[in-house]
């Protein structure tokens, strides 16, 4: 269980907060006593339609200078890494109030990561950031099938809502959203 | 906001102002995510973003 604690965070030693992208980059001790330098970039989403709507990627920098967001880490202080990042959100967000941060679902893992550490952390982060869910849903039409793409497929629509804090961890959205608060 | 949180993004922004980081450019590759599959047109884009906007309402 990851806990967020907005205090405990670990220093950054660069940052950019501009519009285009947001970058730090901060030490983590590793298990083994080496400090990983971590790198989190926040990014435009890559579709062009959604320009309100961020993406947020964090690890360690691989052989070829960009971020390996599938290394596998062993924190000596996971709490503090994830306090960090969520740190560096917030002041994201603190500056761009108008832009959204996305987290996708799609992977089991992260999504229960996310689910999880929004469900734990609520009483702490309701005071700098609003969670949205979103499930993906689609129409049922009056001949019984449902709607669907030329190709077949299913034709998914988005659904955010508030982040339903009774929803358990086996039940995870399709993508996350954090906001600033209005 | 506590002023120690406060604080804490102040030190972003003025790092922001004097770092390394400068006109610098993302360094990984702009892959769809999986919200890119329920947005296909501008349309859906501006619904799903009026719907995002009035949840952080209620």
């Amino acid at each position: 269980m990851i806990g967020i604690n907005l205090e405990d965070t670990y220093e950054p030693v660069a940052a950019s907060l501009e519009r285009e992208v947001a970058v730090m980059e901060f030490y983590s001790p590793q298990r083994d006593g080496v400090d990983e330098l971590i790198k989190v970039e926040i990014i435009p989403h890559p579709d062009e339609l959604l320009p309100s709507v961020y993406n947020l990627a964090m690890g360690p920098l691989g052989a070829d200078g960009n971020i390996d967001d599938l290394a596998r880490l062993h924190h000596q202080n996971s709490n503090k890494f994830f306090s960090t990042i969520i740190l560096f959100s917030i002041a994201f967000l603190d500056e761009f109030p108008d832009l959204i941060i996305g987290l996708d679902g799609s992977n089991e893992v992260r999504a229960y990561l996310y689910h999880s550490m929004i469900l734990t952390n609520r009483n702490h982060l309701a005071d700098y950031l609003v969670f949205v869910g979103v499930d993906w849903y689609v129409k049922l039409l009056r001949n019984g099938d449902i709607e669907r793409m030329p190709g077949g497929q299913p034709y998914f629509k988005p659904r955010p809502e508030p982040f339903d804090f009774n929803r358990s961890r086996g039940d995870l959205y399709r993508y996350y959203l954090l906001q600033p608060l209005p | 906001m506590k002023p120690s949180i406060q604080k804490k993004i102040a030190q972003f922004k003025r790092l922001s102002e004097t770092g390394k980081f400068q006109a610098v450019t993302p360094s990984r590759t702009k892959a769809k995510d999986s919200l890119s599959i329920a947005i296909r047109s501008k349309k859906d884009a501006d619904i799903f973003i009026a719907e995002v906007r009035s949840a952080h309402k209620s």
